[in-house]
């Protein structure tokens, strides 16, 4: 939505421009229709390129890409696993690609005449329905399906299983809060960097005077970009951890009856 | 349901795929090969600390075999040289002895030949004095001499005595 859509200041960005250069042609409208998709596909494109030229051929002596990429690897792998676990190095590449995503499309934001995707709520929701539908795919992988209602009923026993409604509530406020959680996800980033986005337009309005006030403002921004992104994926990580805590204390259990079989 | 206004049905559907596409192309092109090589550095820099570590206890134990080696040699030496040196002592010490012996000899010889030559020189003497005094009686017998010419010729025979001592 542009603002003359929403009523809301917005700094111009390169397709903006293009439209109204070409308007009332239809590639005006199909830029002002796919404006953030284009801002995320550009996005993406890089992000491609620079990931394929950083890990074509790994030497044992990195280079300057690849030594980034390792850092950028070796670093989300880490906070991965010190959440997760060894065994949460599969979600890795998900929840690394997403950091990766999202904080470039944050960042994108800040240069002049580009736009950040992360502003809109759709490109932000659909982030955030793919966190949740592979989050929901491995709670079910890991507890199966009737194991996951009964994980999400709280695993009643004895009599509060009796009552059945006590465990039919905990089951609503579980299904209630699973549901939201894409909402709430997509709603945190989307409303922090469209908001700094309004700040940044009406700062820029100020002119010469407001130079210091915006400079000030875009390293505020910038810190924004970062944390917003790792907010995200921390969340996307502590609900996999959420997922997958049956299968842990699955193992460790195992673990523990193997050590006391083995000291018998 | 201002929210809703907010959505744009194409963009949701379109943004999922564009993430599932950079998804797939990501988990190919890039986590497997740096993961996997993270891995593998991993494992190499491990093997590597453990084979400097197994070199390291390799190298101590070495260090000790050689060092119990060289002290057991060196006290090889030592009782070597202290046995040539005891060797050396004693046959100093026999040298010695015999040259002491061998000296002692000599001088015995020496002060034998000495005492020899003494008695053969003083019969020798003995004989000539005793020829002297005979000729000095001959010519005195044989000679008319004065009172003076006695005196002069007993003079000159004491002084030939004094001259052979």
């Amino acid at each position: 939505m542009s603002e003359a859509q929403t009523g809301n200041p917005e700094l111009p960005n390169i397709v903006r421009l293009l439209a109204e250069k070409f308007e009332g042609t239809p590639l005006a409208h199909f830029l002002m229709r796919w404006e953030n998709i284009i801002f995320a596909s550009a996005v993406m494109v890089a992000i491609i390129l620079a990931a394929y030229f950083s890990a074509r051929k790994c030497k044992m002596v990195p280079g300057k890409l690849q030594n980034v990429a390792e850092i950028v690897a070796g670093g989300i792998d880490d906070f991965v696993c010190g959440i997760l676990g060894p065994e949460g190095r599969r979600y890795t590449p998900f929840i690394g690609t997403l950091f990766i995503y999202i904080i470039s499309m944050n960042l994108l934001g800040l240069i002049p005449f580009m736009k950040s995707a992360t502003a809109s709520l759709s490109i932000t929701l659909a982030l955030a329905l793919c966190v949740f539908v592979y989050v929901e795919y491995a709670a079910l992988r890991n507890f199966g399906f009737f194991g996951y209602f009964y994980h999400l009923m709280e695993k009643p026993k004895g009599l509060m299983a009796a009552t059945i409604i006590m465990p039919l509530f905990m089951f609503l406020i579980h299904f209630i809060s699973e549901i939201i959680r894409p909402l709430t996800l997509s709603l945190r980033l989307r409303s922090n960097m469209w908001g700094d986005e309004i700040l940044l337009a009406i700062m820029s309005k100020f002119g010469l005077q407001g130079l210091p006030l915006l400079f000030f403002d875009t390293l505020i921004a910038l810190l924004k970009c970062v944390v917003q992104a790792l907010v995200f994926c921390l969340l996307a990580t502590i609900y996999f951890a959420l997922a997958t805590a049956h299968e842990e204390k699955k193992k460790e259990e195992e673990e523990n009856m193997e050590g006391v079989k083995n000291g018998l | 349901m201002g929210i809703l206004k907010l959505l744009s049905t194409n963009e949701l559907i379109t943004q999922i795929v564009n993430f599932f596409i950079l998804l797939i192309i990501m988990r190919i092109f890039f986590w497997k090969r740096i993961l996997t090589f993270l891995e593998e550095r991993r494992a190499r820099i491990a093997a590597e600390f453990k084979s400097i570590e197994d070199a390291k206890q390799e190298t101590e134990k070495l260090k000790q075999e050689y060092e119990a080696r060289l002290r057991a040699v060196e006290g090889e030496a030592l009782a070597k040289i202290q046995e040539a040196a005891d060797q050396g002592r004693k046959q100093a010490e026999e040298i010695r002895q015999k040259a002491y012996m061998e000296a002692q000899t000599i001088i015995d010889n020496a002060k034998a030949s000495m005492r020899y030559e003494i008695i053969k020189a003083r019969e020798k003497m003995k004989e000539e004095i005793i020829d002297l005094a005979m000729d000095a009686t001959k010519a005195v017998i044989e000679e008319k001499l004065t009172e003076e010419d006695d005196k002069k010729l007993i003079e000159e025979f004491l002084k030939k005595i004094e001259v052979k001592r």
